[in-house]
């Protein structure tokens, strides 16, 4: 049986890992104990969902992928559009855009599969489910994701390149937004 | 005008204008989701939407 849920407390000592070593930085003990602390639960920002496989004859869970989201201040996401260099007229669209649509901010913070089960398109699951949680509502929102120049590769057409920058930890990186409304019934 | 009016007057113009996709010129739906470009206001129907791939490889790097 294959399980999508929020993180618990039940889940600090799963093992989780993807190979990536800048990816993997946030839990050098391989653990998602520290996903667990950032998470609200903990007084954290962070929303994190996994997928588990569910294993019931053995009464053990295998954990596939991991999802983790938050729903930051609009003061927050004009900030990392202006570190990003987004020129001044394209920082009033989006105010505007934002302002007028009443727009719900959401950052893609991270979405990671285990080595074991990559290339067989588990992030797409992992991104359809995240959009339909924020989306169920049927909320105008705006998501907006940061990724590292060497993953470009990773968003799809429909995230929009609106800036770059360059982290002192991280290296080069992209600024990219998506913006789903719904036409009113 | 006060800034809540505008609000409110551009609300209720978006809502009577019939949005078109901009790629299979479809007219998005009652109830509908469509994408519209962070920057301009194309936009994207459901149909138009889900032909496109969001995420390629397996894992999404964000650096925090």
């Amino acid at each position: 049986m294959y399980i999508l849920r929020r993180i618990s407390e039940k889940d600090a000592q799963i093992r989780f890992k993807t190979g990536n070593k800048a990816f993997d930085e946030i839990n050098p003990d391989g653990t998602l104990k520290n996903y667990l602390d950032q998470d609200n639960l903990h007084g954290g920002n962070y929303l994190t969902f996994l997928l588990l496989e569910n294993e019931e004859e053995r009464g053990n869970s295998e954990l596939l992928a991991v999802l983790r989201f938050k729903y930051p201040s609009i003061e927050e996401y004009l900030k990392e559009l202006t570190l990003c260099s987004v020129s001044e007229k394209n920082l009033n669209t989006i105010r505007e855009k934002i302002e007028v649509s009443n727009l719900k901010l959401v950052y893609l913070s991270r979405i990671g599969v285990i080595e074991k089960f990559q290339e067989m398109n588990i992030s797409q699951i992992m991104i359809n489910f995240f959009e339909f949680l924020i989306a169920k509502n049927r909320v105008n929102v705006l998501i907006y994701v940061k990724a590292l120049k060497g993953i470009k590769r990773v968003i799809g057409p429909s995230y929009r390149l609106i800036g770059k920058n360059q982290d002192e930890k991280w290296g080069d990186y992209f600024l990219a937004s998506r913006i789903i409304k719904f036409e009113p019934k | 005008m006060e800034k809540d009016e505008i609000k409110k007057r551009t609300t209720e113009i978006d809502r009577n204008e019939e949005k078109i996709c901009s790629k299979c010129k479809r007219a998005i739906q009652p109830g509908e989701y469509y994408i519209e470009d962070i920057l301009t206001d194309e936009i994207t129907c459901s149909d138009c939407d889900d032909k496109r791939i969001l995420v390629k490889g397996e894992a999404f790097f964000s650096i925090d």
